[in-house]
């Protein structure tokens, strides 16, 4: 196994203007320290309630946000990062660290680097009506990729895109059409087409489903795992849906507050949660079947502000199983065995 | 079980006249709501749910339009049929009999007010004369009985209309007047599990999280009793942990109040765990109706068929219902369904299904089960 993407400690906070001068008075803290691995061509799923950090870290590992802290390996050997994490802790001042990290770690890249790493890395957004130019026709939505990057134009860009096109199941017929003239679904579908052409090794699909209807959501999930297996692509899916996330991903990680408090291979973070936050959002998803009624909400009170989230473990004040040792330290993330991640005192007992 | 019926939708028929053509949004829809219970109506978009409410409140936004049909709603007031009510029965119809709740709660609060004025000012629609009353009995305990406030309280009881009250009622303090209607407002508040509803009455709309926003929607919603409930897919916007408190207040409302709610959603698993009968609608018609086990376990139209084996099943594959919903816009003859239909006949282009019951209870529009005249 190797890892195609792997984040260390990333951190995105967004500063708040405050006073008269508008200096920085506090920061809303979206992503702080999350540490994960995407294995090359699986499908990473990523699940969270809204304003946990989710599509925050899924922009900041494209570099479309500047991270605030932290590093970025994608596609960087193994033996690189593991002694950029040792220079790290021994000389952080070394010159040694400070190349290996302009080479490998994409946090750092700028200008040209970044372009050709734009190439490799792409995102398909909730909301097609709105990630559309309205006022470009679909052959240069699609072909504009290609341009930018150079790797095409003119006739050339042009069969590129038909080709991606008939491959996303839409016909020619659609190349000189605006958005607005397709349905939900078929406007996605132009959004995934655009995702391609310039033939990508990462997506990220950030609730690429959550704005067309359940007889559409299946043909596009379909469409997912059909180009995943023909490209080689590595997903990461970013959703609050989790029934979609069980069946489309192969591991989950779990996002409150700004942090991953859990992750594993989807069956074992469906079949048995370990973090009480887990638990309670698995068994918040209403399940279709009126003989398995649930009569009571699994979770009380609402998601604490990002801005000054709380000391120690983020979910105690909502956790029913909540010690003194929560609320005074934070927890780490810790292999509770068979790969299985957690963050929970209450989980590892050497956690404390 | 022979429940009252509180609304009786009959062979509705809607349509919109836009510039592309008339969109035929609703084609004899049939659906009737039972004194304490929740129906759900299941749907995709476009297939007519929100137009059904819409037009049982009498609300449908032009350019549509209501062609026929009838609509009958248990209210307090001797005009049944909501199509035939004058502008002043609809007026107190809406907020006493019948109230609704909406997708995205914050656009339907207005931002400039707060929530004790937004839910006083629908109790003070409906229910002025109970607050008037209280108000003088309280000005009475204080001795005060005689004071211009008063007397003005008194003047608005006796002859809300008159010019001489619409006049005077400008001036002078309405202070006990408002503290009864904020003890009121609270009240609800904390009917609807918000906590800390002193506080919470004097937020603003912006200042609300979307689960917090939908309580306060429900509040206003509730605040005259009414025995009907339209919840327009509450919670298709919140977050599955906030949606399972709100399930579970609605569940809660129904017991305490016995209270009758119609349930828009696409959500299966929200239908499966809410609802105790579920309509299902596709393009303008209802072609199932049933109790909810029923439709779980034995559904007979191939549409809702389709819809519940749409719902992802961890490794089974995605399986889809082919074709898009289609265009409402002179719409395809006979059922509208046949074009994505694995059972489509012949008879089926020709005329629509008839919506007859099949099992006890249990209604459904389609050629498969007979029905061939």
């Amino acid at each position: 196994m190797s890892y195609l993407l792997q984040v260390r400690n990333l951190k995105k906070h967004f500063p708040i203007a405050g006073g008269v001068l508008k200096r920085s008075v506090a920061s809303v803290k979206a992503v702080d320290g999350v540490t994960l691995d995407v294995l090359k061509g699986e499908c990473f799923g990523l699940v969270g309630e809204s304003g946990c950090g989710k599509t925050t870290l899924g922009k900041t590992v494209l570099r479309l946000y500047k991270p605030s802290m932290g590093h970025i390996f994608f596609g960087a050997p193994n033996d690189a990062v593991s002694e950029i994490t040792n220079l790290e802790a021994t000389n952080p001042k070394s010159r040694r660290l400070r190349r290996l990290r302009e080479q490998y770690d994409i946090s750092m890249y700028r200008g040209r680097d970044l372009l050709l790493l734009r190439r490799k890395m792409q995102i398909v957004y909730q909301d097609p009506t709105t990630s559309l130019d309205p006022r470009m026709l679909v052959k240069d939505i699609v072909g504009e990729p290609l341009i930018a990057q150079g790797i095409a134009k003119g006739e050339e860009a042009k069969k590129m895109v038909v080709e991606m096109l008939d491959r996303v199941g839409l016909s020619e017929r659609a190349l000189y059409r605006f958005a607005h003239e397709f349905s939900g679904g078929q406007r996605q579908r132009v959004a995934i087409a655009r995702a391609l052409v310039s033939r990508p090794d990462f997506v990220i699909l950030d609730e690429p489903t959550s704005a067309v209807d359940v007889s559409v959501r299946a043909q596009l999930l379909n469409l997912f795992t059909d180009l995943q297996k023909e490209y080689g692509l590595t997903y990461m899916f970013i959703s609050h849906d989790l029934s979609i996330v069980e069946c489309i991903s192969h591991r989950v990680a779990i996002m409150y507050l700004g942090k991953i408090v859990e992750y594993s291979t989807t069956e074992e973070i469906f079949q048995k949660p370990l973090h009480p936050y887990s638990q309670a959002l698995i068994a918040s998803v209403p399940v279709p079947d009126p003989s398995q009624r649930k009569e009571r909400a699994p979770l009380t009170g609402e998601v604490p502000s990002p801005v000054d989230p709380p000391v120690g473990c983020r979910f105690h004040p909502r956790c029913p199983l909540a010690m003194s040792v929560c609320k005074q330290k934070e927890p780490l993330l810790i292999d509770a065995g068979n790969q299985h991640y957690v963050a929970c005192y209450a989980v590892n007992r050497e956690n404390s | 079980m022979s429940q009252k019926t509180l609304v009786e939708v009959k062979d509705l028929t809607v349509n919109f006249y836009t510039y592309a053509g008339v969109v035929e949004a609703l084609d004899g829809v049939n659906v009737s709501l039972r004194e304490g219970e929740i129906l759900g109506l299941v749907g995709e978009t476009g297939s007519g749910k929100s137009v059904t409410s819409l037009s049982v409140m009498m609300l449908v936004p032009p350019p549509g339009r209501i062609e026929g049909g009838s609509i009958y709603l248990e209210t307090s007031s001797d005009e049944k049929d909501v199509l035939l009510m004058d502008d002043s029965t609809l007026r107190s119809m809406r907020g006493k009999d019948i109230s609704m709740i909406f997708q995205e709660p914050r656009a339907y609060l207005n931002p400039v007010y707060n929530v004790e004025d937004q839910i006083g000012e629908i109790l003070l629609v409906h229910r002025k004369p109970e607050f008037l009353k209280n108000a003088v009995a309280s000005l009475e305990n204080k001795k005060k009985s005689r004071t211009f406030e008063a007397n003005n309280y008194r003047r608005m009881l006796r002859s809300p209309k008159s010019l001489s009250t619409r006049f005077l009622q400008r001036f002078g303090s309405k202070k006990n007047l408002k503290a009864e209607v904020r003890k009121e407002v609270v009240k609800v508040l904390k009917s609807v599990e918000i906590p800390d509803p002193d506080r919470v009455a004097d937020m603003y709309p912006h200042e609300l999280s979307g689960g917090m926003a939908q309580r306060v929607l429900i509040a206003m919603a509730l605040a005259c009793n009414p025995k009907v409930l339209i919840a327009d897919e509450p919670t298709t916007n919140l977050d599955v942990t906030v949606q399972a408190q709100i399930l579970n207040l609605v569940r809660q409302l129904k017991k305490d109040y016995n209270s009758s709610i119609l349930y828009i959603t696409h959500d299966l698993g929200v239908v499966a765990q809410l609802c105790d009968r579920v309509a299902v609608m596709y393009a303008g018609n209802v072609v199932e109706t049933g109790d909810v086990f029923e439709i779980f376990s034995g559904a007979l139209h191939p549409y809702t068929r389709a819809l519940l084996e749409s719902i992802p099943r961890p490794g089974q594959g995605f399986r889809s219902i082919p074709g898009i919903v289609p265009s409402l816009i002179e719409p395809i003859s006979g059922c509208r369904f046949r074009d994505r239909c694995a059972y489509a006949m012949e008879i089926c282009q020709k005329v629509k299904p008839p919506f007859v019951e099949l099992k006890k209870g249990h209604f459904a529009a389609c050629y498969l089960y007979g029905g061939s005249q």
